[in-house]
């Protein structure tokens, strides 16, 4: 088993660059640490424990790559709320008793990991986590805009605050409120500024660094006082002048109580998802591209939140914000995070006297910005354009979570969202079923190698876990085609994962296509809205372009052909074709045309049905027709099978020439006027179409038609057969 | 030997099943098979789509140039004689080789006691969705019966095996002591319906190869071991592939999939838009359980793909 995530030979090459990265690292770890240690109402340095336990000791076991671990923000809420409950007014009481649930809840993610239960993050919907991020970071703010003003007042939720407002800002202190709001203003624009020496520096550092300068001009440890506004150490960070008075032991005497344990499930929850999210998250910044594990480093963070609860820090987890640092400094291994964490040691031990002038504003400036960041208002529109149901979603969870806790709020917006699919399915049961029915297939094409992977019936959040399954064993740089034609419903959750993972894919190398999907119905204008089969034949004005039509659109634009996605119903030309006389066209859509050499290409996506009323079935193809200006003899081509073969050698209708054996041999062509088909086929015409046809081919006399498998193309197929008509019409006699 | 292309004549022929079943004929008598079908059998009732199942039945019964059993679930009366002998004689098939049971009782009881004293070889029964009796006949009996049959069934779906030409045939290669002559049965009937092409279609059960790829090493890990397993059963297809050239085969190809035992042909075969899937008969008879918690037949019956065939060892027996 490879226990070491690197491996030797990476740390010996990647050691430099993880030794010059680590130093920013640590340097926005610490205000980050207890930034959210403040939030979060337990003495600010255990949010800094974390970063050391998890680098120091398990980096070396890692899931992943360029993680640096750090403490969650989601968790700030549940964490002072926690510490009042369980402690009964003494808060210190409580922390002491949140730290034995730290020790539990670390020892149950350690559990998930190794039973390889990860993928629990993924199942929940995607809205729900979007409005879960939204309202910590609603939390945040709330919790931080009394202390940005220097005002001594602490309201615990939104209504709260809107109430006490006014006496806010009456009991602000300009003298503090200054440095607040300076911190959060280059918290703001620190990223517009282009000078590179404040871009070398991270925002929150020069936060740190104003503010202690701030500090020492007002002399804030001293106190004093200007006009008629006093400040003084109050509104300073308090950390403990000896590094061994940092260590706090937890205190197991509640361990029987269920207040106790409904904390332990809180925080596991929590720290898993957002662990999740962050090592997905962390696997895109990565530029050598590699993946993490997530399972394993599900379990190794809830080792290592463990050991931290023991000595007094919050739970460990893979954070977005230090590994982002680091990746940006130009960090490539799990080395970084080790140094970081002996930089940080050192910094404390040698700094703890200087990072005692920090003001609580200018920590607070530094959260708000954070807590913006989480709320994400472009996510938001964003949330709004995918369709009502998810804003439904997304406000629900939002408002539960912000009058009650987030695991109530994950409950509603999950049995919501569980509640408008029964509403869509219009069926109970059949959601259920869903549940333990398969619904995925994969196999490789034999012709590329591509992987093919159909969903059928109800793909939704609960389900995607076999998708997910089928995704996960495709190689890097393999060929993927997800066909999702066959799919009567897709929800958002699924759109995104699926938009996520070509995303992946395609960065690490791979081709990624999601086809079967244009003829999908949808609520709102957006990639990622939910998607669902109508019953009507023809399509609803609100369908909007897919990608496959976006880049279809692009491949016309660029031999400057048309695009045309909308659907026309009425396919006159279709129906002369032999090769489609079994099947009767519904409708055809996503036409792209122009003219070659005097000929008219058209190439569009068909719907067929074989079979009427009750034996009704439905497929669909792509198909090319070329125009011609002349006349042509009837005739058809298609690869011979090994019965055609026997049907020919009795001397029936398959046109063989003499001197092409190996076309003869391959193709069967059939043709009512056989001089004049012998006559048509050039030497020229024979020799290109048996170096290559994957079509099956037929003219009418005066078009020719080009299908290729009875599903649609994807968009390098399209750009094949595209390619293959341009040359069909240069080898055409006459042309 | 004189085989014409049937694409032929589906394409010129105005009357393509008329030809198709002078090839039937044909190569019927020719092929060697494990399992001769001489006897076929279909519940019968009053209704259109009644009646096009027994077309369909007569269709089939005449290309396998096999006797057909008819089986009324009611009573015996002079007026539905009549009406069943009108019915019979609009059909292809000659009346002489036609033979009509009634029965009263349970349905799903007296069509499988009927096919047992017959010595039905293949049952057929329709499985449209749409109209309520035959939901009746479909939602419960027609999969009571596959899941209790001695002989082989054909489940007529959606897509019409006889009105709509068969092209495409999926079926199951999964390594078992049946699956050779199921893939033996599948290609005469395919070539007596005059189809183009066979997939044999083998279902590996993913937890053979490793389905842990969480990161980069084990997903290496996965890959080389799903590769070793799909040399072995590819093997294992080709010897299969060369027997069934023994037999004088249609186009044969070969597929073999990671997923879901019992689950994944069936999509397979939906997704390929396959018009006919052959499958083996289970070990045992299947209860209530195996609907509950569902495996291998029950998923394709539980959501039927296409027209189904499920090809009993029983039958062998009875020939």
């Amino acid at each position: 088993m490879n226990l070491f995530s690197n491996g030797l030979r990476g740390w010996k090459r990647s050691w430099k660059d993880d030794l010059r990265a680590s130093v920013s690292v640590a340097f926005i770890a610490i205000p980050l640490g207890l930034g959210i240690g403040l939030a979060s109402g337990v003495p600010p340095m255990s949010a800094v424990i974390p970063a050391v336990v998890g680098g120091l000791i398990f980096a070396w076991f890692s899931g992943g790559n360029v993680i640096v671990h750090s403490t969650p923000k989601m968790l700030i809420g549940v964490t002072a709320a926690a510490i009042i409950t369980l402690g009964a007014d003494d808060l210190f009481q409580g922390y002491r008793i949140y730290l034995a649930a730290i020790v539990f809840a670390g020892m149950i993610q350690f559990l998930l990991g190794t039973l390889r239960l990860g993928v629990i993050g993924d199942l929940i919907p995607a809205s729900v986590i979007k409005s879960l991020l939204a309202a910590v970071g609603i939390i945040i703010i709330v919790k931080q805009l009394p202390v940005l003003l220097g005002s001594h007042l602490h309201p615990k939720n939104l209504i709260e605050l809107s109430r006490v407002v006014p006496e806010v800002m009456s009991d602000a202190n300009p003298i503090v409120a200054i440095i607040g709001i300076a911190s959060l203003v280059i918290m703001f624009i620190h990223s517009q500024i282009e000078l590179p020496v404040v871009k070398a520096i991270p925002a929150a550092v020069w936060v740190i660094i104003v503010s202690i300068l701030y500090s020492y001009g007002f002399d804030f440890q001293n106190g004093g006082q200007i006009l008629f506004f006093g400040y003084g150490p109050e509104f300073l960070i308090d950390i403990p002048a000896h590094v061994s008075d940092i260590v706090v032991h937890p205190d197991f005497s509640l361990w029987k109580t269920s207040t106790f344990w409904n904390v332990v499930i809180a925080v596991v929850l929590i720290t898993s998802i957002e662990g999740i999210l962050s090592t997905k998250a962390i696997d895109r910044l990565d530029g050598l591209k590699r993946k993490s594990n997530i399972n394993k480093e599900l379990s190794i963070s809830g080792l290592a939140t463990s050991i931290s609860g023991l000595i007094g820090g919050m739970p460990v987890i893979p954070g977005i914000v230090p590994s982002s640092v680091g990746v940006a400094h130009n960090g490539k291994g799990t080395l970084m995070n080790v140094f970081q964490a002996i930089w940080i040691l050192v910094l404390i031990v040698t700094l703890s006297s200087q990072l005692q002038h920090i003001p609580l504003a200018a920590l607070a400036g530094v959260l708000i910005h954070t807590g913006y960041k989480l709320i994400n208002p472009k996510e938001i529109v964003n949330i709004y354009r995918i369709g009502w149901d998810q804003i439904l979603v997304f406000s629900v969870t939002l408002i539960v979570t912000l009058v009650s806790d987030l695991i109530f709020g994950i409950l509603a917006g999950t049995v919501l969202t569980i509640v408008i699919h029964i509403v869509r399915l219009r069926s109970v049961v059949k959601l259920f079923t869903i549940l333990f029915r398969p619904n995925v297939v994969s196999y490789q094409e034999d012709e590329d190698d591509s992987y093919h992977i159909s969903v059928r019936g109800y793909s939704n959040f609960l389900n995607y876990p076999q998708l997910k399954k089928a995704l996960d064993v495709i190689p890097n740089n393999a060929k993927v085609v997800v066909d999702l034609s066959l799919a009567e419903f897709i929800d958002h959750t699924v759109m995104e994962h699926l938009a996520e993972r070509e995303e992946n894919h395609i960065r690490r190398g791979g081709e990624f296509e999601i086809i079967g999907l244009d003829t999908h119905l949808t609520s709102a204008t957006h990639p990622l809205s939910v998607r669902y089969k109508g019953s009507k034949v023809g399509v609803s004005g609100r369908q909007t372009l897919t990608s496959r039509q976006q880049k279809l659109q692009s491949l016309a634009e660029e031999v400057n052909w048309q695009f045309d996605p909308s659907v026309a119903l009425f396919i006159k030309d279709l129906d002369s074709f032999h090769l489609l006389r079994h099947k009767s066209i519904d409708r055809a859509y996503n036409k792209v045309s122009g003219n070659f050499n005097n000929a008219q290409v058209i190439i569009q996506d068909i719907d067929f049905h074989e079979g009427e009323f009750q034996t009704k079935v439905t497929g669909q193809s792509t198909v090319a027709i070329i125009g011609l200006t002349n006349t042509i003899p009837l005739f058809t081509i298609e690869k011979e099978y090994l019965f055609d073969r026997i049907a020919a050698l009795a001397g029936f209708d398959d046109i063989d020439f003499k001197n092409f054996k190996k076309f003869s041999n391959t193709f069967r062509l059939k043709g009512e006027d056989e001089p004049a088909v012998r006559d048509f086929f050039s030497n020229d015409l024979i020799r290109f179409l048996e170096e290559n046809l994957p079509y099956r081919l037929e003219s009418n006399g005066h078009q020719i038609l080009l299908i290729g498998k009875e599903r649609p193309m994807s968009l390098g197929e399209i750009e094949n057969l595209l390619e293959f008509t341009k040359n069909l019409i240069r080898v055409l006699p006459q042309h | 030997m004189r085989a014409l292309s049937p694409l032929f004549f589906a394409q010129y022929d105005p009357k393509p099943l008329g030809n198709a079943l002078y090839i039937a004929t044909e190569t019927s008598r020719t092929m060697a098979l494990p399992y001769p079908f001489c006897k076929v059998a279909t519940a019968i009732a009053f209704s259109p789509y009644a009646e096009a199942n027994l077309h369909e039945s007569a269709r089939i019964a005449e290309m396998l140039e096999a006797e057909l059993v008819l089986i009324h679930v009611g009573s015996k009366t002079e007026q539905k004689l009549k009406k069943l002998d009108l019915m019979v004689s609009q059909t292809v098939i000659d009346p002489a080789k036609v033979k009509v049971e009634f029965r009263e009782g349970d349905p799903v009881k007296c069509i499988l006691d009927s096919c047992e004293e017959n010595g039905v070889d293949l049952l057929i029964a329709g499985a449209q969705k749409k109209e309520n009796l035959i939901t009746f006949y479909t939602g419960s009996v027609a999969r009571k019966l596959c899941r209790k049959a001695k002989c082989s069934i054909l489940l007529l779906t959606d897509r019409s095996v006889i009105r709509n030409k068969c092209r495409e045939i999926v079926v199951s290669g999964d390594d078992h002591s049946k699956t050779e002559d199921t893939v033996r049965t599948a290609n005469y009937f395919g070539k007596v319906l005059g189809a183009e092409h066979i997939t044999i279609v083998d279902e590996i059960d993913p937890k053979k190869g490793v389905t842990a790829a969480d990161d980069d090493n084990q997903l290496a890990e996965t890959a080389r071991k799903r590769k070793e397993i799909k040399e072995k059963e590819d093997q294992r297809i080709e010897n299969l592939e060369t027997k069934l050239r023994e037999d004088d085969c249609i186009a044969v190809g070969h597929k073999c999939i990671f997923g879901k035992p019992g689950y994944t042909i069936g999509h397979y075969a939906a997704a390929h838009q396959a018009d006919l899937l052959v499958m083996h008969s289970p070990d045992a008879e299947l209860g209530i359980m195996d609907r509950v918690f569902p495996h291998d037949l029950e998923y394709v019956l539980s959501d039927l793909p296409c027209c189904l065939m499920i090809v009993n060892q029983a039958s062998k027996e009875v020939a």
